[in-house]
């Protein structure tokens, strides 16, 4: 008889789609919104802080790796957290996680806006509506594609991975165009002094404040952990070579940028890439191809960042449901389209008024911010669930030199805060406390912490052996790893 | 080479929908295995969905294979979460063990079916399942071969001889078995036309090409133009 059916969850992701799901995420930013502003804070000095925020995202995806493989469930550095350090910290990353990615999101929708006013106005395409209302182009750009991403995500779109991986492939030959085509025009004269007047070696951390919103993307591989294919393996490979590939992309096409195109000419220019593009392929008589390629590139990488965070947005919202740490009526699931509507509805909502509030600048330091104080708990979670041997912690894949890795990423990450300003400081800050407020409020009279940390201040008072499932993800017939066997 | 036939019949656990039992008949002795895949959107995780609807698509699964289990064969079931169904249909398939994946459809006879003949490496095993159906049926089968233009045709031609020998030789009726004659201008595409004549298609499974990738494999696009049951023979593994 057909009596107990199997039910299982399929591994849909190799190594070259967990690759591409965070180079996609990352590739957006760095390169094709942010090198005008950070050419204008550090000059060519700021490849120097593309490679100091590449080696501190660096350090938080080994141990992103770790923590992945021995709990491959939805919901990412959240997670992690929330099982190491419990549900006071996990309410403080599970907000800061969710609020980051609707910051960066709505980074990513200016910053596409960037490349879509210049097309607009080139096409004379004054809709009446720019002076009917005080926001800027690139903002009404930046509404009209994030009310666009939000409605495909809340009907469903089958099929973006694949998509996603075209997009990638093209922004990746689009790029590797440039510095080819730009290594052979480089005047040194250009690029030395690296720090112009004004600034200095002082400069490169603040420039790696700004520029961090560039590496977001590498954790969102940790929240497909469950749908990888031989995690062990797989995830760390994506996650480390994803952050290896994009910061040599960013730091070279920095120093070409800047040595092909005068300092001034990029220094706070939203589309600076597609000015450098007019020199680099104006050289070989192409100006006009190359500045096309470059705002086609911009157009699709902000595109694809913007839509791979609401994407991760929604996961955390579920994440923090399931763990009750939120009413699971926001991550419930439409009827017809199979999608947590109402989560990316409110997602949605909070991204467009960040993005009528807020400057491409802030927006970006603001989502960082809050990714930096996530990722900080994050190595600090590695290091509880390590020290405290929790019962059921058997990562595949071990950070190398622990701890070493874990121990410095936690302190970059919250050192980095330091040198961003005062309003996202402030920010930061009032997460924290909006986080535990939350915690009181409402996470802890609904459940019980069974936290590593947890467990190990308090261990259950009789011995037993308590069958521990970080992985929900595989656990099918998963005896529960919720409290009430050991709390009394 | 066909000793134990199992077949795989994949059904939509979100949409669920009795496959057809004649098909089913026409196979017999055999094993059945039941994949009810449910589809995941990018948006949701696999976990989440399983959470919300395993009892419901379960239940839904289960009935769909009481049936065939009250027709007196062995089946089993399996209920998969995915966002990639052509994947979790050949995973499945190699795990238990399937030598055939079969498309339901709308049947209402099964008079007259067609078999395509394109995979080389696959044929004896595409036509011993042409042979039980015909042995436990009556029906009329439709041989098809297509050659690319620059081939031409005479490879076509031989390959459809034979296999009408080799089935003949087996006791088949000859009369039952007819093949479309090919020329250098037969193409695959004809495929897709032939099958709305018919009630039920056999092919074998090939290796995809990049276009199939995308736009899906010949047994999905064959049914998908026809809404007819394909029944899609597997390599040996």
């Amino acid at each position: 008889m057909a009596s107990g059916t199997e039910t299982q969850l399929e591994r849909t992701l190799g190594f070259k789609e967990a690759l591409m799901i965070g180079v996609g995420t990352m590739i957006g930013a760095g390169i094709f919104v942010l090198p005008g502003a950070a050419a204008g804070l550090a000059g060519p000095g700021s490849s120097i802080a593309f490679v100091a925020a590449g080696a501190i995202a660096m350090l938080t995806a080994l141990s992103a790796s770790e923590l992945a493989t021995a709990m491959p469930a939805s919901g990412g550095p959240y997670h992690f957290i929330n099982k190491g350090l419990g549900p006071l910290f996990g309410s403080i990353a599970g907000l800061g996680n969710w609020l980051g990615l609707a910051f960066a999101t709505a980074f990513y929708a200016v910053g596409f806006g960037n490349y879509v006013d210049p097309l607009a106005a080139s096409l004379h395409l004054d809709l009446g509506v720019v002076a009917a209302v005080p926001l800027s182009g690139p903002q009404i750009g930046g509404l009209a594609a994030a009310t666009a991403f939000i409605a495909l995500n809340y009907l469903s779109t089958d099929g973006t991975g694949d998509l996603q991986n075209v997009i990638v492939i093209v922004l990746l030959g689009i790029l590797g165009a440039f510095i080819a085509l730009g290594a052979t025009q480089v005047q040194l004269s250009e690029v030395t002094p690296i720090f112009p007047q004004g600034s200095g070696p002082g400069a490169v951390l603040p420039t790696t404040a700004l520029v961090f919103v560039s590496y977001l993307g590498f954790a969102q591989v940790a929240t497909v952990a469950g749908e990888i294919k031989e995690p062990g393996k797989n995830l760390p490979r994506a996650m480390v070579g994803g952050v290896v590939l994009v910061t040599t992309i960013y730091a070279v096409s920095m120093l070409i940028l800047l040595g092909v195109v005068p300092l001034e000419a990029v220094a706070g220019e939203g589309t600076a890439i597609a000015i450098g593009a007019r020199a680099v392929f104006g050289g070989f008589g192409i100006g006009v191809i190359g500045v096309g390629l470059l705002t086609f590139g911009g157009l699709l990488a902000t595109a694809s960042s913007a839509n791979a965070s609401v994407l991760s947005a929604s996961r955390i919202n579920y994440a923090m449901g399931r763990d009750g740490l939120m009413d699971t009526r926001l991550s419930e699931i439409h009827d017809r389209y199979n999608t947590p509507y109402r989560s990316i509805v409110l997602t949605g909502a909070l991204i467009l008024v960040f993005i009528v509030a807020g400057r491409v600048n802030a927006l970006a330091k603001a989502g960082s911010v809050l990714h930096l104080l996530v990722y900080g708990l994050l190595n600090v979670s590695l290091i509880v669930m390590r020290e405290t041997d929790a019962t059921g912690y058997d990562p595949s894949f071990a950070v190398p030199a622990y701890p070493v890795v874990p121990a410095l990423g936690a302190l970059l990450s919250f050192a980095l805060i330091g040198f961003m300003d005062p309003q996202q400081i402030l920010l930061a800050g009032g997460l924290v406390v909006g986080g535990i407020v939350w915690y009181f409020v409402y996470v802890r009279k609904r459940i019980d912490d069974t936290s590593a940390l947890a467990r190990y201040r308090s261990p259950p008072a009789v011995e037993v052996e308590v069958d521990v499932d970080f992985d929900i993800g595989a656990g099918d017939d998963a005896p529960a790893t919720r409290g009430g066997d050991t709390d009394d | 080479m066909l000793d134990d036939p199992t077949l795989l019949i994949p059904v939509d656990a979100s949409e669920p929908d009795d496959p057809a039992l004649e098909l089913v008949e026409l196979l017999r002795p055999l094993r059945i295995v039941v994949l009810g895949y449910y589809p995941v959107p990018d948006q949701a995780a696999p976990q989440q969905l399983s959470e919300e609807y395993e009892d419901e698509a379960t239940a839904a699964l289960e009935a769909c294979a009481r049936r065939f289990a009250d027709a007196g064969v062995e089946v089993e079931s399996v209920l998969v979460f995915t966002r990639d169904r052509v994947q979790t249909v050949d995973r499945v398939g190699n795990e238990y063990g399937c030598d055939a994946v079969l498309t339901t459809g709308a049947v209402g006879s099964l008079n007259h079916i067609l078999v395509s003949l394109k995979d080389e490496t696959n044929m004896f095993r595409v036509l011993e399942v042409v042979r039980l159906v015909m042995m436990a049926g009556d029906p009329e089968v439709t041989l098809f071969h297509a050659e690319s233009v620059e081939r031409g045709s005479a490879r076509s031609e031989l390959y459809l001889r034979g296999a009408t020998d080799w089935l003949v030789d087996r006791g088949l009726d000859r009369d039952a078995i007819t093949w479309v004659e090919p020329t250098a201008e037969t193409q695959e595409s004809e495929l897709r036309e032939l099958a709305g004549d018919h009630d039920f298609i056999v092919l074998g499974e090939s290796e995809p090409s990049v276009r199939e990738r995308v736009v899906g494999d010949l047994s999905n696009r064959v049914h998908d133009r026809t809404g007819k049951p394909v029944l899609t023979v597997r390599r040996e593994r």
